[in-house]
């Protein structure tokens, strides 16, 4: 029996963990680049969402409802002014400049809010359990992160088959240059990309924030699950980020089980056994670019 | 010089280029470059590999920037305005490689032109879509997935996305390369529709016989210089032309 409640928590964290892995899927997943500071974007969320729960006395749920566009914008902002001037040179000008994004906002949440470890509020809901037999009940918070990025995921599938920006985007992705060919300014398009990127950013933080504590210096290890995951699934595949969580998160829960001491390095080797099997992920949806 | 080339002078050029320059160092890829294309024209051209053909293309279609000279559409300078914004203006150019978008359906490729490059709602952009694919003989395969294409399906993709576009000027780099001869003269025959709708045409092709057929004025370039613009039949007869392609001697030989 230990073993199937090992797997319900597992499942229902990997939909945390794919949540952090949306985020840099669809980064690399449109633009093809690596947003090292991903991890630290996303603490930066549940530090903004902190911020503004305090400011305006909001729960921090609701704090979305400010977050998600302010993000947006931000997100945008972040493409067109800083990540658009590092295109066309390959892969390394967008890590290089993401990983000292890193250190800047790591140092500015540090110098902004101290080391002090957060946590974001929502009352009841953290405790909340659904008792599914005597002596087992799971988390309603958790049960809610994996509806959310279900919800998430079927959104974006429906957006990127039947929108014209969705279209424009995958388009964008196949080939940059050619789409100029056809009216589409992939620079805009990256902007758009990145803002949208950047409000699951915002959605993920306040889920994190809300399910555990975080402090200026939590970006990195985030960002390693979100690559775990992004492997697992697929390099850029959108859809694959939930079977990613989920691996990822039933393979830490079930190394817990045999000694807790495995809960991290069981979810490394899932990975590293998905890179050794399956390099390109469970779900490759992007191709090779020339 | 010719009919054509007076008749197209006569009223206002659809396109005029003036004097388009691509230096890449000190090499010197197209040098001073003019000439009209009049609305509903088709014009060819012919030189050898490395005249600067894609690259005068290119810069008229906006891909590449040229160093001097202007690029005049429908009265208009476009000479500083991106591939993006020319595309929406109605000047269209193709790519010699055919490059799909492989993961999306042809229906798709054919929609995201249309209601990008030919700024179209959802509704118009699917008509515009649904007509390219008909006039290019793609409908029935409007479900496979592009990058499962023939090469002669891509070409026809390729053509299909830029009349998507709504173009009044049709830029298309060696669109017939590759392909057999009835698939040419398939290809010659899909060109020779698009023209009869009004659409203007700039072709450049090594298959001469394919451009003979469907142009009415032929450029040729060698090493980046036009040495020769005018009716088909006078500029393959000209000298400067057999020059660059068979040199000196045989030129003057021929001549003789």
């Amino acid at each position: 029996m230990d073993i199937f409640y090992a797997s319900v928590n597992g499942v229902l964290l990997g939909g945390l963990y794919a949540l952090y892995g949306l985020g840099l899927a669809l980064t690399f997943g449109i633009m093809r680049t690596i947003n090292l500071a991903h991890g630290d974007m996303i603490v930066f969320g549940s530090f903004m969402s902190l911020v503004v729960t305090r400011v305006l006395g909001l729960p921090a749920l609701a704090s979305l409802v400010v977050l998600i566009p302010a993000m947006f914008l931000l997100g945008r902002l972040f493409q067109e002014r800083v990540m658009n001037r590092s295109l066309g040179e390959g892969i390394m000008p967008s890590i290089i400049l993401t990983f000292g994004l890193s250190v800047v906002i790591q140092n500015a949440l540090l110098l902004t809010f101290s080391a002090d470890r957060q946590t974001l509020s929502a009352g009841q809901l953290q405790t909340m359990s659904l008792p599914l037999t005597e002596d087992f009940a799971i988390g309603v918070l958790p049960l809610m992160t994996l509806c959310v990025v279900i919800v998430l995921l079927i959104a974006l599938n429906w957006f990127f088959r039947h929108t014209m920006l969705g279209r424009a985007f995958r388009a964008t992705s196949d080939d940059p240059e050619v789409v100029a060919l056809m009216g589409i300014d992939p620079r805009r398009t990256y902007g758009l990309a990145m803002g949208l990127a950047f409000a699951i950013i915002a959605i993920t933080g306040v889920f994190m924030g809300l399910r555990t504590n975080f402090a200026p210096f939590d970006g990195p290890a985030r960002l390693i699950f979100a690559f775990e995951v992004i492997i697992i699934g697929g390099m850029g595949s959108i859809q694959g980020v939930l079977i990613g969580g989920v691996i990822l998160g039933v393979a830490q829960t079930m190394g817990n089980l045999v000694n807790p001491a495995f809960f991290q390095l069981s979810g490394h080797v899932a990975t590293l056994l998905v890179l050794a099997i399956r390099p390109s992920g469970l779900f490759p949806e992007t191709i090779e670019r020339d | 010089m010719t009919q054509e080339t007076s008749s197209a002078r006569r009223g206002e050029p659809l396109l005029s280029v003036s004097g388009l320059c691509k230096r890449y160092g000190a090499v010197t890829v197209v040098s001073d470059v003019s000439f009209d294309l009049a609305a509903g024209e088709a014009i060819g051209v012919l030189g050898p590999n490395g005249a600067g053909k894609t690259t005068l293309l290119k810069m008229i279609g906006g891909t590449v920037a040229a160093n001097a000279g202007t690029v005049t559409f429908q009265g208009q300078d476009l000479t500083r305005l991106s591939a993006e914004a020319r595309c929406r203006a109605g000047l269209v150019r193709t790519n010699q490689v055919p490059a799909p978008f492989s993961l999306m359906t042809v229906w798709e490729n054919a929609l995201v032109a249309a209601s990008h490059g030919g700024a179209l709602s959802r509704r118009a952009a699917e008509d515009r879509a649904h007509e390219a694919l008909l006039r290019t003989g793609l409908l029935d395969r409007h479900h496979s997935t592009a990058g499962g294409l023939s090469l002669m399906g891509r070409k026809r993709l390729e053509l299909s996305r830029a009349l998507a576009c709504g173009p009044k000027a049709l830029l298309l780099d060696e669109i017939a390369g590759g392909l057999s001869d009835y698939e040419v003269k398939e290809l010659i025959d899909l060109i020779a529709q698009i023209r009869a709708s009004g659409v203007a045409i700039i072709w450049i092709e090594h298959i001469v016989h394919a451009l003979m057929s469907s142009v009415s004025r032929l450029i040729a370039l060698d090493f980046g210089n036009k040495i020769a613009d005018g009716a088909p039949r006078d500029v393959i007869e000209s000298e400067a032309f057999r020059r660059a392609y068979f040199g000196d001697s045989i030129a003057t030989a021929e001549l003789a």
